[in-house]
């Protein structure tokens, strides 16, 4: 959560902040075992933008087009300039992915110089999200050109989650690629995207050898509603 | 129509005209100096006879421009060469000092703008002239031209308020690169170019 | 011509203005700019341009010493990120390392001396010049009955300048702070007749009872946490974590096993297990033999009931026996402690009791996780629990590197009405019970400094921490202060040598032992030190984010030791509480007050203020501590500066 905000030029907080009105573009969340047993597990689950395919909901609903899915690279694009602020996006979004703005960004006396140019900063009134790190892309888009290239290897482009993460949970790699090692990893039993049965082919795989976390993290209602239809 | 009787409405048309086509371009931008007179033809000249590259140095990893430090500048200038005033500020007030230059760049982009000039220069070989024009033979460095309401330089817009009759190198709104970039067939996404 | 303008004519030189301003290029160039106006508010802070730049260097908020490389833009650190295969980190960064470079920025952060008067936290901090400060330092070290020179930081090659102000000063004593992880071997090390260095190798043991430790949460660098963490999920040799606490931490959801102890009530469990120990023979064979007062011990323990024991933990007999088996068959078995924060002073007692269970489960066995060898430290320097209650008049903390000092409740138990607290930090940090005076120190990135520490599996270790800025003026790092202590308690000073060349010293010392191996950034190797020609060379390398790792301590007999020395402290505690007939526990478990519970991201040892992003992201998410009360030192800033900072 810290590398991306430091990455991302996530300012400390205004004063009142909750957790509803913050900005955590990548947030981990607290899953605890559901029953009464005394030794419940814990996981941890982080949650950033899923990074929905084709068409995510997000960008049908924006007014500004202010949202746009790169078919090039699979990654939703949030342009905070372009951002009026009605956030339809944020009602549109199913994980509720996206943060808006409430203040503008405040900074310490000279913090403002630790502020990383290669992120746009937001002001206040505008919707933010996860961009995957997209400024790391460019530059290892740089870095492939100044080599000459137009491909860029997998090893320089590595998010800050991916990077800070001392055990080494999260992973980053070409879907596309067939041969590669994520490719191989979201086919192995135990993995699975969360809310799949809305059809919004997210591009963020988890991948538990926990029952308990499967199932929990792939709840529906369906059965409930079956009830109540049911009387 | 008797055009005595719509007199002032013609007046009124001359004085908008006027307003908008000769005193508001001209009020619109302010000229501020460079902090330092600097040319760039004796510098790429026969007797030093530099490249653009020497000093403009493009990596991985830094946006836009790619004006050097003050210590590109020390690399030669540690004590003056030549005679001339400017050269004896950039001595004694940057280089002994050690402090930055502060330059008015130019083609200043705002800082959701992602520019790479790796991308432009080195893959699609771009030459600096064209979007850069003579500057790099220049004798020495226009004032820089301040837009007073938005604060970034005319030559982002073009000299011609109208954008009509612009030299092909001036203008850097998102426009001129999108145009540009159609034409030469890249495709043009969002965070192609944002941040 | 008419000469009045009448109504009609304004309407018409309106109506023409209007038209001719429309046909001219103002209202859609005005557009098009108050958009881009709109845009850029000044007051929204926007990210310096240049050219970007790396500089490698070592983290030094905690003793571990990771591996830390600034992204720089125009020379300004922007980021933080780890060195891959560096020996300490392998490329990992804890929560305070990746936001150290917005310490030099914290709000907290002060650029000239401060005075805080005693009393509450939220007080005023009254600047002070630097000759004012001096000279009432001056003052009182003069007039001073007793004053305890403590260095947060210990073992730098600058602490020897702070023993040195310690012996030139009237009535001085230096005293070094331990992190938790030291005062467990420290206290088995008095254990021993002779004079031993005792290191843990955490990579052998297979059984960790762990009592408060935040293993996986601040306890070492990220890395060793997450190698504690892949064992738990079975790659490398297999652990077993039993985690006490009475809360549930990071660590206790993570365990193998969670056993849920009343607050306050860890020091009788592990005096319980060491008597389940006693009572079912398990203890160690060699134990038994080199242990001179074994039975003593025995007859010591025997009169306290295990019922009360059990009862005051909050389980049964039965759980304690469960245990102690486990610890003794299911070796090699370790036990840590965390005392922190304690207010009852019962803190080191954990750490006596602690370290009598780690001697009984006879960790001297071949092969065994606690290693020792001869020592090479001639003096003994005291502990802060061994200084006489409330005799302290003058406490000079040297938290120039930590920022903090981790030992509050012990300087509000040992100073005097009186006492003044001088500490050397760049933040205001209250600590309540005293009159302060705060010395501005250089903050992180702007210092010098060595790291030295010991690796999980016992080896020495050092790096050096370059600063990536000049240090403002009037801050003082520890070599300055003792200079200007000097001069301000006598007058004079004699020339002491630079932080850097003390450093240097050390280093060509390392050079001369040809001992270990250096890893070198550049090109991420690991080399022997003896292909390093000169100390310029090896000072090059670790002044580049490289580091120093010296051989494996060979196993040397120890000889015989005295389990009273240490467990006395822990017993006399119990006896107290036992003769105090008002038990804690008999009520309701919701009305006993929780115990005090640390902010658990970052927990480092003794470690400095932290960035106000770490609040913040741990209030916005559902990670915050269990009790919300928890002092928090960044999020609130119980002190105002006035005026404000230079």
């Amino acid at each position: 959560m810290l590398a991306c905000a430091v990455e991302n030029n996530i300012p400390p907080a205004h004063a009142g902040t909750t957790d509803r009105t913050g900005l955590t573009w990548m947030r981990v969340h607290r899953i605890e075992q559901q029953g009464n047993d005394a030794s419940t597990e814990t996981v941890y689950l982080p949650l950033m933008c899923q990074q929905c395919d084709e068409h995510p909901p997000c960008e049908s609903v924006c007014p500004q087009k202010a949202v746009e899915y790169d078919p090039e690279t699979g990654i939703v694009a949030q342009i905070p300039v372009r951002c009026l602020g009605c956030r339809y996006c944020m009602t549109a979004c199913p994980y509720h992915a996206r943060y808006f703005n409430w203040w503008d960004p405040s900074w310490p006396a000279g913090m403002e110089k630790t502020l990383n140019p290669g992120v746009s900063t937001r002001m206040r009134g505008v919707v933010e999200k996860c961009n995957l790190c997209h400024g790391r892309l460019q530059e290892a888009r740089e870095q492939a050109a100044a080599s000459g290239t137009s491909v860029v290897a997998g090893e320089t482009f590595v998010p800050a989650c991916v990077e800070a993460c001392p055990t080494r949970a999260i992973m980053i790699g070409d879907l596309a690629d067939p041969g590669s090692e994520i490719a191989r990893q979201i086919k192995t039993p135990g993995t699975f995207r969360l809310l799949e049965q809305l059809g919004t082919q997210p591009k963020v795989y988890y991948s538990s050898a926990r029952q308990w976390v499967r199932e929990q993290l792939q709840r529906t209602i369906a059965s409930t509603r079956t009830e109540v239809v049911n009387g | 129509m008797n055009l005595q009787q719509y007199r002032w409405f013609l007046v009124g048309i001359v004085v908008a005209a006027i307003t908008g086509w000769i005193v508001f371009p001209a009020a619109l931008y302010e000229r501020i100096e460079q902090p330092l007179q600097f040319s760039h033809n004796v510098h790429i000249g026969e007797s030093v006879g530099m490249s653009c590259t020497d000093c403009h140095q493009m990596n991985a990893g830094e946006r836009g421009a790619a004006i050097p430090a003050v210590s590109k500048c020390a690399e030669c200038h540690s004590e003056a060469i030549g005679t001339t005033e400017a050269e004896l500020k950039l001595v004694e007030d940057y280089i002994k000092t050690e402090r930055e230059i502060p330059w008015l760049v130019y083609s200043q982009q705002p800082q959701n703008v992602h520019f790479s000039h790796i991308a432009h220069t080195g893959r699609a070989n771009i030459r600096c002239e064209e979007c850069h024009g003579p500057h790099g033979e220049s004798e020495s460095l226009r004032p820089f031209e301040r837009n007073r309401i938005s604060g970034y330089s005319r030559d982002i817009w073009g000299s011609s308020i109208t954008r009509v009759g612009n030299a092909p190198w001036e203008g850097k709104k998102m426009d001129d690169c999108a145009d540009c970039h159609t034409k030469r067939g890249v495709v043009n996404s969002c965070l192609k170019c944002h941040q | 011509m008419n000469h009045r303008i009448s109504r009609r004519d304004l309407l018409q030189f309106a109506g023409g203005s209007a038209l001719g301003l429309l046909l001219s290029p103002l209202p859609w160039k005005l557009l098009d700019d108050s958009a881009i106006w709109t845009q850029n508010w000044p007051w929204n802070a926007e990210p310096l341009r240049g050219p970007v730049s790396n500089l490698l260097t070592t983290c030094s908020l905690c003793p571990s010493g990771c591996g830390l490389r600034f992204r720089c833009v125009s020379g300004n650190p922007i980021s933080t990120h780890g060195i891959p295969e560096h020996p300490a980190s392998h490329g990992t960064l804890c929560p305070a390392g990746l936001l150290a470079h917005h310490l030099r920025y914290h709000p907290q952060r002060i650029g000239r001396p401060v005075r805080l008067a005693a009393g509450a936290p939220f007080v005023e901090a009254t600047p002070l010049t630097t000759e004012e400060a001096f000279n009432a330092i001056g003052e009182r070290l003069r007039s001073s009955k007793s004053t305890v020179v403590l260095d947060a930081r210990p073992d730098r090659a600058a602490s020897e300048v702070l023993k040195q102000l310690a012996r030139t000063l009237a009535n001085a004593t230096y005293v070094p702070e331990h992190t938790e992880r030291d005062r467990t071997i420290r206290a088995m090390a008095s254990a021993f007749d002779q004079q031993v260095e005792i290191s843990f190798d955490l990579s052998s043991v297979r059984t960790i009872l762990s009592v408060r430790a935040p293993l996986i949460d601040g306890w070492h660098s990220p890395d060793r946490a997450a190698a504690i963490f892949d064992r738990r999920a079975g790659t490398g040799s297999p652990l077993f974590i039993i985690h006490v606490d009475s809360t549930p931490s990071r660590t206790a959801e993570v365990a193998d096993e969670w056993v849920k102890v009343h607050p306050g009530s860890e020091m009788v469990f592990v005096l319980g297990i060491i008597g389940a120990l006693l009572d079912e023979g398990l203890t160690a064979p060699e134990t038994r033999q080199r242990a001179r007062d074994f039975a003593e011990l025995r007859s010591a323990l025997a009169p306290v009931s295990r019922e009360w024991i059990s009862a005051q933990c909050g389980m049964t007999t039965d759980k304690l026996h469960v245990i102690a088996r486990r610890l003794a068959t299911q070796g090699p078995s370790l036990a840590l402690a965390d005392g922190q924060p304690d207010p009852n002073g019962r803190s080191s007692a954990l750490h006596a009791a602690v370290a009598c269970l780690n001697l009984l489960t006879g960790s001297y066995r071949h092969r065994a996780p606690v290693r020792a060898h001869r020592g090479s430290n001639t003096e003994a320097a005291p502990s802060l629990d061994a200084i006489t209650d409330g005799s302290v008049d003058v406490f000079l903390a040297d938290e120039s590197i930590s920022g903090s000092t981790s030992t509050e409740h012990l300087l509000a138990q040992k100073g005097s009405r009186n006492c003044l607290l001088i500490s050397l930090s760049p933040f205001v940090v209250p600590h309540a019970a005293f009159e302060q005076i705060v010395l501005p120190a250089p903050a992180f990135g702007e210092m010098l400094t060595d790291v030295p520490g010991v690796s999980d599996d016992g080896r020495e270790t050092l790096s050096v921490t370059i600063p990536a800025f000049r240090s403002q003026e009037g801050t003082f790092n520890t070599v300055d202060l003792c200079a200007a202590l000097l001069r301000a308690v006598a007058g004079t000073a004699d020339a002491s040598p630079s932080t850097e060349e003390l450093i240097k010293d050390r280093i060509a010392s390392v050079l001369k032992t040809g001992k270990g191996h250096v890893f070198k950034s550049s090109d991420r190797t690991i080399v022997p030190i003896g292909s390093l020609s000169s100390s310029e060379e090896l000072w090059t390398e670790l002044t580049a984010g490289g580091a120093w790792s010296g051989d494996q301590p060979t196993r040397k007999p120890t000889g015989s030791f005295r389990l009273m020395r240490i467990a006395r402290p822990a017993l006399e505690l119990c006896e107290q509480e036992r003769r105090d007939s008002r038990s804690r526990f008999t009520h309701d478990e919701q009305s006993a007050p929780p115990a005090p519970v640390r902010i658990v991201d970052p927990i480092l040892q003794g470690t400095t203020v932290i960035s106000p992003l770490i609040s913040k992201l741990r209030e916005e998410s559902g990670l915050r501590p269990f009790h919300p009360e928890a002092f928090d030192q960044a999020s609130s800033s119980p002190v105002s500066v006035k005026p404000s900072k230079a």
